[in-house]
């Protein structure tokens, strides 16, 4: 028991290094120059979910095990973990031996830092919360790895659905969290309500720190300030609904994290193209926070374009620049594409079966 | 927002939304002083990333035509709320009142702003354990009594996967726990029978077996208990967990159930039959040796 909790607690920096790992294989492209370790780790976040929904879409859609996605994205992630560590290691080098300087010449400001996440993370992660969503969210993961199947029994029941539900088809990020579950043998109730929940509140205050860092500049009592009250109105702005109960309470649906990772991030991003507009790599970046949020949840398809045309209508129109809703209709192609589905899934257009025709017993 | 609806609240469901969402926490009010703040004080760095954003959420968002509008698209009645976290409240509220301790001349004087700050944070917030805090029982973050549950059923039960009904919390947690046990009741009929929709007429003449045994569970209705039982059959139920409390114990004891144990607040009753369908897995193996992996793609 007391093992077990031990391995969840030090899944949350696995995650993290695991996020950097993939993101350096794009942050670290443009060399030392502008290479950042919490810039890395976010990118890592969005490309590493873009990744995993490739073969867990094919393998779910041909009624393979679980086991079979468990086995092969092991593989596919220590492959790619060790390929970012052969082409990146110099930058890492260059880039940890300034953090340490670094660190060492605002050691008050890395020690607030620490207190600040690591009392949210200690009041959140020792706390009991009972919410119905879970009934579905983390009884899918669940039910996955009981049954070594993906998304193809009702997680409410445990009765056999006769076809994927297309409103959790292409949200595959508790697949994952099954998938990590199978891995490393942990509970899907630890995966999900102590080890994910750690990992999006690090991954949420990481952004709270760059927008922080892009307002205020290099002052850092005001950085540390701004990532306090954040911690401080999140645990305020409280009913059912809010983005910020649901970071607190319910990281096990994606949607939690569409809310306090990827709007936080468009906000960023934002910030970065009031400067450079022109810049194509904000631009990626935003392409890949948009693809990779169809795959925490199906809730993104709606919200992730609403929220790019909020920020982009004014900066296109500040910047006189017809360009600017171009990328921004660029970037939410894969949320419309993923929208038009799912009308066309509603109407009854098609449906994605869990068996093949010649499966005629069910 | 499962009662709210834009076809009956039409271009006031925005107003009914913003007050469910908020629920007594006064945040979106501070957001629109910041933004207020930002519009008479703030550099023009600070209105490019917040206020002009901002006004063009006011003009959609929170514009009372668009969830009509956009409702006679898709069903958004129980989802509108959610556009809502398009107003970055969390941020802007932070920033600003980093910005204004950061204008502060002595650390004493930061101290009394973030102190004063605080309390008007939480003056007008609602705080996140505010009916108490409760600390995880395990690592699981579930109530001991639910792995106790899952134990007594697996040691009673000869097959894999037993199907169960419980109490309302119990069904909603033990399939987190242990996806093994089957429930015949899912979250939406729960939420419907603890709701009063299922009516004595519909107990009565409707043969559905999931209202039939919630009208029992969670009604506490004494239908006759041919019925119950057939409805017990009907949906292959092996094992209700009930209250201690529970006044619908003597009533199980009657139709035939066998208490087979108990917990602290929970009672197991096991009801056994000879029509019981005990449910397997299908056998996907068959598939997979039919049918080549990635076939689907190539028809």
């Amino acid at each position: 028991m007391t093992l077990q909790m031990l391995m969840g607690i030090m899944m949350i920096p696995a995650n993290l290094i695991l996020y950097f790992l993939f993101g350096s294989l794009i942050t670290a492209r443009r060399g030392n120059k502008d290479f950042s370790i919490s810039m890395t780790v976010l990118t890592g976040f969005f490309v590493y979910y873009c990744l995993f929904d490739i073969p867990c879409l094919v393998i779910m859609l041909n009624w393979r095990p679980l086991s079979w996605l468990g086995n092969l994205w092991g593989v596919l992630m220590g492959i790619i973990c060790i390929i970012s560590c052969i082409f990146n290691h110099k930058v890492w080098k260059d880039k940890f031996s300034r953090l340490i300087v670094l660190l060492a010449k605002h050691k008050a400001f890395a020690a607030a830092v620490i207190v600040i996440v690591a009392a949210q993370l200690a009041i959140i992660l020792n706390a009991y919360q009972f919410t119905l969503d879970a009934a579905y969210y983390v009884a899918n993961v669940t039910t996955s790895l009981q049954t070594n199947t993906m998304n193809i029994y009702d997680p409410y029941t445990g009765d056999w659905l006769n076809h994927f539900e297309m409103r959790y088809l292409f949200a595959t990020y508790p697949m994952n969290d099954a998938v990590w579950c199978y891995l490393t043998g942990i509970h899907p109730l630890l995966w999900t309500k102590t080890i994910m929940a750690g990992t999006a509140l690090v991954i949420s205050n990481i952004i709270y720190y760059r927008i922080a860092l892009e307002l205020f500049g290099r002052k850092t009592s005001a950085i540390g300030s701004m990532l306090f009250f954040a911690g401080v109105v999140n645990f305020f702005y409280i009913s059912i609904f809010t983005s910020s109960n649901f970071m607190l309470t319910r990281t096990y649906e994606g949607k939690s994290l569409i809310g306090n990772i990827v709007m936080p991030m468009i906000i960023y991003i934002f910030i970065k193209l009031n400067e450079e507009h022109i810049s194509r790599r904000f631009w990626r970046l935003l392409f890949l926070v948009c693809l990779g949020s169809t795959i925490l949840s199906n809730s993104a398809n709606m919200l992730v374009p609403a929220m790019v045309g909020v920020f982009g209508l004014p900066l296109a129109i500040r910047k006189r620049s017809i360009k600017v809703i171009v990328n921004c209709l660029i970037c939410i192609i894969p949320c419309v594409i993923l929208l038009l589905a799912y009308v066309g899934y509603v109407k009854g257009l098609f449906v994605f079966y869990t068996y093949p025709p010649l499966f005629g017993k069910h | 927002m499962q009662t709210l609806t834009v076809a009956e609240s039409g271009f006031l469901y925005i107003f009914k939304c913003i007050e469910y969402y908020s629920s007594g926490c006064f945040y979106l009010l501070l957001y629109a002083a910041a933004l207020a703040f930002i519009f008479f004080k703030g550099t023009e760095k600070e209105k490019a990333v917040f206020l002009w954003p901002g006004i063009v959420t006011l003009l959609t968002v929170f514009n009372p035509l668009t969830p009509v509008v956009i409702n006679s698209i898709f069903d958004i009645n129980k989802e509108y709320y959610r556009f809502l976290w398009i107003a970055p409240v969390t941020l802007v509220l932070a920033y600003i009142s980093a910005r204004f301790v950061a204008q502060m001349n002595t650390t004493g004087e930061r101290i009394i702003a973030a102190a004063g700050i605080c309390l008007i944070l939480a003056g007008s917030g609602v705080y996140l354990y505010s009916s108490g805090y409760t600390k995880a029982a395990n690592i699981y973050k579930m109530p001991e009594e639910v792995i106790q549950v899952a134990d007594i059923i697996h040691k009673d039960s000869d097959h894999e996967y037993p199907r169960a009904v419980c109490d309302y919390n119990m069904n909603m947690e033990l399939r987190q726990y242990d996806a093994s046990i089957m429930l015949t009741v899912d979250r939406e009929a729960y939420m419907n029978a603890v709701a009063g929709g299922i009516t004595d007429d519909m107990l009565k003449y409707d043969e559905n077996p999931v209202n039939r045994i919630l009208g029992v569970v969670v009604m506490g209705r004494q239908i006759p208990k041919e019925d119950f039982i057939k409805a017990m059959d009907d949906s292959n139920t092996e094992y209700i967990v009930l209250d201690h409390y529970s006044s619908m114990q003597y009533y199980l004891k009657k139709a035939g159930l066998k208490k087979i144990g108990e917990t602290g607040t929970r009672v197991i009753y096991r009801y056994t039959s000879k029509n019981t369908e005990v449910f397997t897995l299908p056998d996907y193996s068959e598939v997979w040796k039919q049918q080549k992996f990635l076939s689907l793609w190539q028809h």
